[in-house]
């Protein structure tokens, strides 16, 4: 299983009422506190947080609401990766900052090719793909089990609000696709 | 404070939150914040600062699980006047 999550920060944290300080508070662990020291950096471990959830309850079923049941354990900068614990469950991402975007993925310990780097393709570079991406916003629900079980690739995705990603691990890398795509939420 | 003035001042909290106007006609107890309503996971830390803010209390972690559907917020927020009385 892997788990995906963007954080668009043209409307994140950083464009509301609230402080740093009041989102650690709900947010992080005490661990965590010394690698969050501005709001791009709670963002990105948000971010990190998330793909770990959604990878989680993808493969155990478990949905909940609490930021704080996620532990970021290990963050390495240099190679932009994190290590994340939810409840005895291990999981491991990777991470990317970008001016517009940050991305997370998230895999269990146990998939086969967790050594994968992290691709991020732009929406612009999605030309080549298009039936492929066709059959994702026709149906992105199906699109997914479909490559998943048919096909044997993990993959994710992420559609709320106007966008969507896309993720999917082949051959050893990740590979995360997003697109900005009014009125197919 | 009752339910109906708890909801009352709950609803244009969470209102401010929903990017999909559709999704607020029609707001009931069994309303899941997430799945039903469509709020990004990030603004139900906001909804939760909100909340404090509003109803001048604390919510812990365990408390913010709680917050699941709107029934639910509304129930735990009336629990917390309780004890702060």
């Amino acid at each position: 299983m892997i788990g995906v999550d963007i954080i668009d920060l043209s409307c994140s944290f950083s464009g509301s009422k609230y402080g740093l300080e009041d989102y650690k508070r709900k947010i992080l662990n005490p661990s965590e506190m010394d690698l969050c020291n501005d709001l791009l950096s709670l963002e990105c471990i948000w971010a990190m947080k998330e793909s770990a959830y959604k990878c989680h309850s993808a493969e155990t079923g478990d949905t909940f609401f609490n930021p704080k049941r996620i532990w970021v354990t290990q963050l390495d900068l240099n190679t932009s990766r994190f290590h994340a614990e939810i409840g005895c469950r291990s999981y491991k991402g990777s991470f990317c900052i970008t001016p517009e975007y940050i991305y997370a993925i998230c895999f269990n310990l146990h998939s086969e090719d967790n050594q994968g780097r992290l691709f991020i393709k732009s929406g612009s570079s999605l030309a080549s793909d298009q039936e492929e991406w066709t059959e994702f916003f026709t149906s992105p629900d199906h699109f997914t089990k479909y490559l998943l079980h048919d096909r044997g690739f993990p993959c994710a995705i992420e559609h709320k609000g106007h966008y969507y990603a896309y993720s999917r691990s082949h051959h050893g890398a990740y590979y995360i696709s997003a697109i900005i795509h009014q009125g197919h939420t | 404070m009752d339910k109906a003035e708890i909801l009352t001042k709950l609803e244009p909290i969470i209102k401010t939150y929903i990017t999909q106007p559709d999704a607020a006609a029609s707001i009931t107890d069994d309303t899941h914040l997430l799945r039903d309503l469509k709020i990004n996971s990030a603004h139900l830390i906001d909804i939760v600062l909100d909340v404090e803010a509003a109803f001048s209390i604390t919510i812990t972690d365990d408390e913010v699980e709680k917050m699941d559907t709107v029934g639910n917020a509304v129930a735990m927020i009336g629990q917390k006047l309780i004890k702060t009385e």
